[in-house]
């Protein structure tokens, strides 16, 4: 599967980036660790870019291919598993 | 144990230090059923580990541990938190003590402070941070780090521009709770308890006593503990690593170990047990950091003594390229104008070698509090010569007053995982202490009956929180509001100026009764620390808890996008409706109940299995011992003294009386588990002799055995003994002779391939054995071939003492072994002797290996039968090496004693006692609570295919009766791997269902194009 | 348990990227244990060509579906209708499944998603082995229940090669020598003498070399017979 993926994203051309463009990004997070770093990221006031939302699993265990097929289908631009 | 001292005894525990130790002892306490009341001098809880950043030798990050436990200790029910706080005074006896505390004036009020940090902002008085080791400065008006529990600020009156000059007073203008009161005067409170638990925590050595060491003066000499905030993301740096003098990144770094340790002359003397790990791990994560760093540590002895530290170290050689140098620094010297550091030292050779250094670091050591001793005297227990609370070998965690325990560093400096043992072992203690009293002084809560939703659409309310001006400064609330309003299935939405104070708690309340509410959302800050908080509100409303969803625009959007007031706004409704789509998708959820055995099965009968089992049956629980031997006693049989000189078959007499005739404990001698089944609460096993016990919790004290050595003519000559066997001679009357030699060797079958770790017991034994011989007859001639001595801790003194009454002491390197050979009755030793850098050739009457110790050959048939894995060596592994010592993954299973790792007697005791605590707090429930969020297993889905089965780290899938895979909710934690791995998809988690999740990604990309 | 495995991406996209309506179609039996056709794979690899076809710019409708079996026709009955509908099926299912089908349905070409590999067990999680070769004469009773058929690279009959070495086979030192096995099993069994009696030349034809075998269980077939006959 992992060198499918692999595969499919080699094929698209590098696009023109517009200028202001954000990319959407979506993040999983595992409830106890990466979503508790983001947490700290606030608490820090370090910034990022608003377009990044986070989505809390209970482990990235939990995560599965199509959550993220799913999110690339919809149009995000990256996913960003931590955990 | 269990004397009855006073008729009726107090339900309550005093828990003095709110650090890891006292934290964990509080938790077991209470969650068993006892009322806790921590003191703690801080304005928060945390102690040592929350300054740190990583832990050995796993590497974890210390916080993202701890600040789960924290969060727990501070919601209990049963546990009050006294803090600013210091105990007075303490009469009375075990069972019913009566003791003042002094509170001192906070000047924020915790009940109207939301914590959300507003007054810190505008504070215009800046301040060193203590937190931070002065790398960083806080406001006068503070938290003590951003993680603090309680978040309740605290105004630092001596820095306080209105409490010095009278003027300010802008805190209280930007509290818009009004939770400011500079009139607070503190407060003193009496309280009556049945035990006292301290667990005061440490002060670490002041390194500029040492002045040549440059500490304060030289600025790029730091302490271990600044290091550790350099490290730390949430440190001074940020997580980068800097020198303060001028902010470059450094490329050599230094450690210099034993500052403040193992010098009687100018500082302490004794190990002070964590330095050489802590130091390892701050080089490794400093490579990690940034490769270009060179970390080089100047020792004096490697000192990894615990489970899997020597691994550690070796990693740290080969793998992160540390440089391990084995050399004493005089003297730190800064070159001019450059703040490089030049270091002095002696090669092995003698020769003088100077070496620039762009950072060094202090590996300072622990000590107790300056008021130690004041602190003793409080409680009326005494101390040791070193001002650490007096304890005794056999009885690790009771200090010289009944009823008062001691744990952590107040007993004698130890790592994270011995102190978080010491706090179940405490807990254990006082479970014991007072167990007829559980339950007197404890609260539960009572909720009305849960609403049924049975054919209801969703009804959803949306509560968006301003956090003050926390989230209202950057995001629009009010859009927020307007935006998701009239969404499907939300039927009210509105604003509050803070979600979590109280009035907005009693409105939301009201809300859901009258608009009829079935889901709740509330738009403020992280779940992590305030969804349980709503979650009782809407209970107490009436909707079952899990018909909640926090949508956190707080740490998640307002906080990271300031000045960005329209993508911040964005990205909060997005939040919103994300969790919106996933309210509608929520289910009632049932947590289930089980019954719960209160009986314990403890397998082994040597003294860790003994210990455990009186401790479980002075609590009240029935306790079967399995052993597989006749006899009970195990290791310790062959054991006549400790090291402090304690007689250990007295007190191993003693304990196996105490066994035999305790009413509550059944022995099964010459026995073993033939089938075991269930799960906590209800587990049920057949032993080999055909006897059927149904218990609630199961100890692993399966033992260790003493290696058999096949090295240096051990087989070949009755010349060459073991430090057992030795021991025994001694014990039986025999004396050595004048100008008689007896050489011992150390590290014979330890750290080294394939057994690399150390046995830890073996440099006390030798030291040991070595100071009778000495006493017996001061002519006996008596060398100790070592790698490295070990005597950590308080127990460095006796090394001391060996060599003052002229013990030789000779080192040797693992690739140049000791070669013996045997001449006619004696035995020719040849070796190294570094100090002279010469040949040394000894001619020995006796040869005496001090070898290791592995894990029983049961140990592994043990494993597989409850499913716990080992370690390489072979040792059982616990569910954390940290927080959790003494459990497994698997709920109701604990480990004590060799099983888990070579240790001491006084530490097998210990950790014993804590599996007794552990396993206490679940014996002591009459029914164990289910979680509502656990993976839900469709059979008709299911085909068996064990890929659940097999990764489930907590072993909840299993094979039924009828051979197909089916799920034990029990067990379950609701990770969700069973999810991610299963073919057929018949697992799906609770309130993270792949509906719930694919909604939440549908309502998070709903604006952007699909891709084109 | 039969083994497969997907094929690469690229391939799979050959094969369905000039069609306009394909059904990515699962098998919930052998190759879903496997992690490789099942109903999961299936929705996976839907998700990955819709994907692909997006940025090809070409428009393809991509569906999944899957049942409980390929190898047998009433499983079929529920998801005919999206099959028919299809105009190309990205079949899942072992190359059993995808013969079963093709049969059936017509003008509607399957194409196979996955290479059939073998017949093997599940040592560990995500490790499979291939066992048998399911060549219809079994002689496991005379090797110690270990096959050379399948596990020895040269399918030898009497005894190892000249190849093996140390308990390894010569085309690999991951790859266990079948006779080194079988030897240390008969030790075990206290059957090694039969290691020197003589096998004979194998009859090959009642493998695959035979043309394609069938069974008929006479007591079965001739019931069912009977309930059609009633049945028209």
């Amino acid at each position: 599967m992992v060198k499918a993926e692999e595969k499919v994203l080699s094929v698209e051309e590098p696009r023109e980036i517009s200028s202001g463009w954000e990319p959407n990004i979506l993040a999983f997070a595992c409830h106890y660790c990466a979503f508790a770093a983001a947490d700290l990221a606030g608490v820090m006031r370090l910034s990022y870019p608003p377009t990044v939302k986070v989505i809390r699993l209970p482990c990235t265990g939990k995560l599965d291919y199509i959550h993220i097929l799913h999110a690339f289908e919809r149009g995000v631009d990256g996913a960003f598993v931590a955990g | 144990m269990n004397e009855k001292i006073s008729s009726i005894k107090k339900g309550s525990v005093l828990v003095v230090g709110g650090g890891i130790g006292g934290m964990q002892a509080a938790l077991d306490l209470a969650d068993s059923e006892f009322k806790v009341h921590m003191v703690q001098k801080d304005p928060s809880i945390g102690g040592t580990m929350v300054m740190l950043d990583k832990t050995f030798p796993t590497g974890d990050c210390s916080m993202c541990m701890i600040s789960p436990k924290m969060v727990e200790v501070g919601r209990h029910l049963n546990i009050d938190i006294h803090l600013l706080a210091e105990v007075v005074s303490v009469e009375g006896e075990p069972g019913d003590f009566k003791v003042k505390i002094k509170i001192a004036p906070r000047y924020v009020a915790p009940d109207k402070c939301t914590g959300c940090g507003d007054c810190e902002t505008k504070c215009p008085k800046k301040v060193s941070s203590e937190f931070e080791q002065g790398l960083s400065v806080r406001k006068a008006i503070y938290s003590l780090f951003p993680q603090a529990v309680p978040n309740t600020r605290v105004i630092d009156k001596d820095n306080c521009l209105y409490f010095k000059k009278g003027r300010c007073r802008l805190c209280e203008k930007a509290c818009k709770a009004g939770a400011i009161n500079y009139k607070d005067k503190g407060k003193e409170i009496e309280l009556h308890v049945g035990a006292i638990i301290l667990c005061p925590g440490l002060d670490r050595y002041d390194a500029k006593v040492r002045g040549e060491f440059g500490l304060g003066r030289w600025k790029n000499v730091v302490t271990a503990i600044q290091f550790e905030r350099i490290l730390s993301a949430s440190g001074p740096y940020k997580g980068e690593i800097k020198r303060p003098i001028d902010g470059r990144h450094p490329k050599r770094v230094a450690w210099i170990q034993c500052v403040g340790s193992r010098d009687s002359h100018n500082a302490n003397p004794w190990c002070s047990s964590v330095c050489c790990m802590y130091a390892t791990k701050q080089a490794i994560i400093a490579r990690e950091h940034d490769s270009e760093i060179e970390p080089t540590i100047f020792f004096m002895e490697m000192r990894s003594f615990g489970k899997d530290f020597d691994k550690y170290v070796e990693r740290a050689k080969t793998e992160y390229g540390v440089r391990y140098k084995r050399a004493m620094i005089s003297a730190v010297r800064e070159e001019p104008g450059t703040g490089d550091l030049l270091l002095r030292y002696a090669a092995e050779d003698g020769k003088l070698i100077d070496e620039i250094f762009d950072l060094v670091v202090l590996s300072v050591g622990l000590e107790p509090h300056k008021d130690s001793v004041e602190f003793a005297k409080t409680f009326g227990i005494e101390t040791n010569s070193y001002r650490f609370a007096k304890t005794f070998p056999l009885k690790p965690v009771q200090t010289t007053r009944k009823g008062i325990y001691v744990t952590g560093t107040y007993h004698g400096p130890k790592d994270i995982p011995e102190t978080v043992m010491q706090g179940s072992a405490v807990a254990g203690e006082v479970m014991a202490l007072l167990g007829e009293a559980r339950g007197t002084e404890t609260v539960a809560k009572e909720f009305p009956p849960e609403k049924d939703l049975t054919g209801e659409e969703p009804r959803i309310g949306v509560l968006v929180c301003h956090c003050g001006t926390n989230i209202a400064s950057t995001v629009e609330v009010e859009k927020v509001v307007e935006t998701v309003k009239d969404l499907p299935g939300v039927v009210y939405a509105t604003n509050t100026l803070y979600a979590c104070s109280q009035d907005s708690q009693e409105m939301l309340k009201k809300i859901v009764r009258e608009m009829n509410l079935n889901r709740v959302v509330v738009a403020s800050c992280t779940p992590r620390t305030h969804e349980p908080l709503f979650q009782e509100t809407i209970r107490d409303a009436g909707l079952n808890k899990y018909l909640f969803d926090l949508a956190d625009i707080r740490e998640q959007c307002s906080w990271c996008h300031m000045g960005h007031k329209e993508e911040a706004t964005k990205k909060a409704i997005k939040i919103v409706k994300m969790a919106i789509a996933k309210a509608r998708l929520l289910e009632p959820l049932k947590t289930d109940t089980v019954e719960v055995t209160p009986a314990a099965m403890v397998i082994g009968g040597g003294i860790a299995g003994m210990t455990t089992a009186l401790s479980l049956a002075d609590q009240g629980f029935h306790v079967s011992i399995v052993e597989r031997e006749k006899e009970l006693g195990g290791l310790l049989r062959n054991l006549y003294r400790t090291l402090e000189g304690n007689d250990v078959q007295e007190f191993l007499k003693a304990r196996i009386e105490q066994v035999l005739s305790h009413e509550r404990i059944r022995v099964y001698s010459d026995a073993e588990v033939k089938k075991t089944g269930g799960f906590v609460g209800n587990f049920e096993t057949t032993l080999t002799n055909g006897n059927v016990i149904k218990h609630g919790v199961i100890v692993l004290a399966t033992g260790g055995v003493e290696y058999q050595p096949t090295e240096y003519f051990y087989n070949e000559s009755d010349r060459v003994i073991t430090q057992r066997e030795l021991e025994e001679k001694l014990v039986s009357g025999e004396n050595p002779r004048s100008g008689e030699q007896y050489v011992m060797i150390q590290c014979v079958g330890s750290r080294e391939e394939p057994n690399q770790y150390c046995s830890r017991i073996c440099c006390l034994d030798a030291i040991k054995n070595a100071v009778t011989l000495k006493e017996k007859n001061p002519k006996a001639q008596i060398f100790i071939l070592y790698r490295d001595i070990r005597t950590y801790g308080l127990r460095e003194d006796y090394y001391r003492k060996a060599r003052d009454i002229g013990v030789f002491f000779v080192r040797y390197e693992v690739d140049k072994k000791p070669v013996v050979e045997k001449i006619g009755d004696k035995l020719g030793i040849k070796t190294r002797d570094y100090m002279l850098n010469k040949e040394l050739i000894l001619n020995a009457d006796w040869l005496v290996l001090s070898t290791g110790l592995r894990p029983h050959p049961k140990t592994e048939t043990v494993g597989e039968m409850y499913k716990v894995t080992r370690n390489p060596d072979g040792y059982f592994l616990e569910a954390h090496v940290k927080l959790r010592p003494v459990d497994f993954p698997g709920e109701g299973i604990f480990v004590a004693g060799l099983a888990h790792a070579p240790k001491n007697l006084d530490e097998t005791i210990s950790q014993a006692l804590a599996a007794a605590g552990r396993a206490g707090v679940v014996l002591s429930k009459e029914n164990l609570a289910v979680s509502g969020i656990v993976a839900k297993h469709r059979k008709d889905l299911c085909m068996s295919c064990l890929s659940c089965f097999r990764v489930c780290p907590f072993d909840s899938p299993y094979i039924d009766e009828e051979g197909k895979v089916a799920h034990n909710e029990i067990k379950c934690h609701g990770c969700g791997i069973c999810a991610g791995i299963c073919p057929a998809k018949a697992f799906q988690v609770n309130s993270f269902r792949d509906d719930q999740i694919l909604a939440m990604i549908d309502a998070a990309v709903e604006c952007e194009p699909v891709i084109k | 348990m039969i083994i497969g495995k997907q094929k690469p991406f690229e391939e799979i996209w050959d094969m369905i990227k000039n069609f306009k309506k394909v059904l990515v179609f699962g098998c919930n039996t052998c190759v879903a244990i496997c992690h490789a056709g099942g109903g999961k794979e299936a929705e996976i690899l839907a998700s990955m060509l819709r994907m692909r076809a997006s940025l090809e710019g070409v428009e393809i409708e991509v569906k999944h579906a899957a049942i409980e079996r390929h190898c047998e026709p009433e499983f079929f009955e529920p998801v005919m209708d999206n099959v028919r509908t299809s105009d190309m099926v990205l079949s899942l299912a072992c190359g059993v499944g995808v013969n079963f089908l093709s049969e059936r349905i017509g003008n509607i070409p399957v194409y196979p998603g996955i290479n059939t590999e073998f017949y093997g067990a599940v040592p560990k999680a995500g490790i499979f082995t291939e066992l048998c070769a399911g060549c219809g004469d079994c002689i496991l009773h005379l090797t110690g229940g270990i096959c050379p058929i399948a596990r020895c690279a040269k399918s030898l009959m009497n005894g190892p090669c000249g190849g093996t070495n140390n308990g390894k086979c010569e085309i690999s030192q991951d790859v266990d020598c079948a006779w080194y096995l079988i030897l240390e099993r008969m030790k075990k069994l206290g059957i090694l003498e039969k290691m020197f009696e003589i096998q004979p030349l194998r009859d090959w034809s009642t493998g695959m070399y035979g043309g394609p075998r069938r069974i008929i269980l006479d007591h079965i077939e001739e019931v069912e017979a009977q309930e059609e006959r009633k049945g028209s």
